[in-house]
């Protein structure tokens, strides 16, 4: 089956009446989610990642994957508005965005925004149809050396990548890989860390862990902060969002870029929105003829950023969906929604499963469509529903989890492990333990494990086994170079500073 | 003034909890064997595992000795921690008495309560909407999505 053939098969899935409805709640709810402050993608997709596992598979990963996109819009407002970004990959947009809101061009702030997220967005689904199928069938030939070495290579370009210090990335990542350690051991079946509890004999769960690190944390770390500002009120109704040709033409150029940066950040893992949104800013800074213009309510400085957010997401798909590696805390979360159904990410997934993952290819067009519409003509509605949740949010969300947590397998233990990891989650967060690794750990654990034992039986306990087989050994040399990078650059920007 | 341990009471304690998450996992793996005939035995990899957790902790604290003291008690007004703990025991509680008192009743409970004390709203405010919220989600989760959620003392009614 060729790629057009696909796509269409994916559309009849798609456009069927119901994925529609669930693909357009899951970008309302993204863009809501995007816009509160305090509960970012990665928690969104978390929280209504057990309610969603009723609708099935395909619906439901069309509803996660809405959210994960609608997200990267939805920060836009907070960020221009209250020059509060609702999540991490908006924080460029308020350098500029809430400037021109300043000068009363919030409308055209918001627009130009939403029409560099249906670009990017687009370009970077086109990206992924293109760039997915052809890793994917390169990947079917790997075999137990070349994927643990991969895991290693995810393990490391996230923890190297994420938080402040490479070692409190390690030791969460470590923390993720010994969680993924309990329960039943995947090849001889004897019980680990279960610690006489049956109810761990299955292992602990992905789910209660993600909603209770990105969820729930969130909603108490919010109690412990100062209320947060007030939003400003200005004219956003639709005929004051639609820029005029000089907007448009300034704006084309960092639109584009951002797109292809967007889509090339994301497609490695570790990197995501918030990289790919301050790289293009930084590049829109470089390349303009006015570059003292930015920080001051420069369109530019919104255009390409904001792009380049909705970009990654399509870039952040493709190692998800054809390597079976998340390269985020988000795309972590939606992998562990994959195995929820019992699909698993990988190369074999375009084979066995076409019909979820072109289905779910084909409502990122569409969903891009409704995302341009919807962020274009209901803003005005989007910022008055925003300010009418924001008061019960945190109970809102603590509901939702509860209940969803709960009916994921009916056990009072999983609300308790989320419990659990909430607390453990704002302690992180305190001490700046990154979370994403924690997440990706344990998701990974598991599959690195069984790689490692594999290799270690083929090759009766010779470790050299992921030399001689050559694209273990470039992954892995891969992964010690990424690990060490920040470091490297770290030290030279120090030698640098010195002279 | 000079501390009298090198590095700051928060991050000792963080690295304290680490160092006692490794020695859990020896202990839960102390009975497994450590290698299969032919392979690796399901006690190494989370051993390894356990190892360099250790490593890293000393690694962590050696590096905290640059680092300021984080305080949940002195960066934060008291009260906020208050009603963070206080919404962490109601989620605690609400797990706990679930599957007995059942979910409904439970959830508007902890509603009025969280309205009422945390969030500082009205009694009027905090009665309707701890008791329509639940119910609507009550309804999704039940009614929409088809889950089956614990009747607890809703059973009377049926």
């Amino acid at each position: 089956m060729d790629t057009f053939q696909a796509l269409l098969m994916g559309f009849q899935t798609a456009l069927t009446p119901a994925n529609l409805f669930v693909c357009m709640v899951g970008i309302l709810i993204g863009t809501l989610v995007g816009a509160l402050p305090g509960i970012g993608p990665t928690g969104a997709v978390a929280i209504l990642l057990p309610a969603s596992y009723q609708l099935g598979p395909a619906a439901a990963l069309i509803l996660l994957a809405g959210i994960y996109y609608g997200t990267q819009y939805g920060g836009t407002v907070t960020s221009v508005l209250m020059n509060v970004p609702g999540e991490s990959s908006s924080v460029v947009t308020t350098f500029d965005g809430h400037q021109m809101a300043k000068q009363g061009r919030a409308g055209i702030a918001l627009g130009i925004a939403a029409i560099g997220s249906f670009v990017g967005g687009t370009l970077s689904v086109i990206g992924l149809m293109v760039l997915g199928p052809m890793l994917a069938d390169y990947a079917l030939a790997f075999g137990p050396p070349e994927y643990f070495a991969l895991m290693v290579l995810a393990l490391s370009l996230i923890t190297a990548f994420t938080g402040k210090s490479l070692t409190r990335g390690l030791i969460s990542t470590v923390f993720g890989l010994l969680i993924g350690c309990v329960g039943d051991d995947v090849i001889s079946g004897d019980p680990r860390l279960t610690f006489g509890i049956s109810g761990l004999l299955d292992g602990i769960q992905f789910l209660p862990v993600a909603v209770g690190l990105f969820g729930v944390s969130e909603m108490i770390e919010s109690l412990l902060e100062k209320e947060g500002p007030k939003i400003i009120k200005a004219d956003v109704g639709w005929r004051r969002v639609l820029p005029d040709w000089s907007d448009l033409r300034q704006s084309t150029g960092p639109i584009l870029r951002g797109s292809v940066l967007g889509f090339l950040v994301g497609v490695l893992p570790g990197a995501g929105a918030t990289i790919a949104s301050f790289l293009s800013y930084g590049l829109e800074q470089k390349v303009s003829k006015h570059p003292e213009r930015f920080g001051h309510g420069a369109i530019e400085g919104v255009a390409g950023p904001e792009t380049a957010n909705n970009a990654s997401t399509g870039g952040a798909f493709v190692p998800m969906l054809s390597l079976g590696i998340p390269g985020s805390g988000t795309t972590a979360v939606l992998l562990g929604g994959f195995l929820m159904f019992g699909l698993h990410p990988g190369p074999a997934l375009f084979k066995e499963a076409p019909d979820v993952v072109w289905g779910l290819i084909a409502s990122m067009y569409i969903g891009n469509v409704a995302l341009a519409v919807i962020n274009i003509g209901f803003i005005p509605l989007m910022v008055l529903i925003m300010d009418r949740i924001s008061p019960y949010l945190r109970l809102l969300v603590v509901i939702l989890a509860v209940m969803g947590v709960y009916s994921f397998r009916n056990t009072v233990l999983d609300v308790v492990v989320m419990l659990t990891f909430a607390v453990i989650g704002l302690f992180m967060k305190k001490y700046e333990f990154p979370l994403a690794p924690v997440v990706l750990g344990l998701i990974l654990g598991d599959r690195a494990e069984i790689s490692l034992r594999q290799s270690m039986t083929i090759s009766q306990n010779d470790m050299s086994i992921f030399l001689t087989h050559p694209i273990a050994a470039v992954l892995l040399i891969a992964a010690v170079v990424s690990f060490f990078l920040p470091v490297i650059s770290k030290a030279l920007g120090r030698m640098r500073s010195v002279e | 003034m000079k501390r009298t341990i090198p590095i700051p009471m928060g991050q000792l304690l963080v690295g304290l909890f680490w160092i006692g998450v490794a020695i859990l996992t020896f202990m839960g793996i102390a009975a497994l064997p450590a290698a299969d005939p032919g392979g690796l035995g399901p006690a190494t990899f989370p051993k390894i595992i356990a190892f360099s957790l250790l490593g890293l902790i000393a690694l962590y604290w050696f590096q905290a000795r640059r680092d300021k003291p984080v305080s949940f008690f002195k960066s934060e007004a008291r009260g906020s921690v208050l009603k963070a703990a206080s919404l962490v025991a109601l989620a605690y509680a609400s797990a706990i008495l679930w599957e007995r008192v059942g979910a409904l009743p439970v959830l508007s409970a902890v509603s009025i309560i969280e309205l009422k004390w945390i969030e500082g709203f009205g009694w009027m405010k905090s009665l309707g909407v701890g008791m329509t919220l639940p119910i609507g989600m009550w309804l999704v989760f039940t009614q929409l999505l088809g889950v089956t959620l614990p009747l607890g003392l809703l059973i009377w009614f049926y």
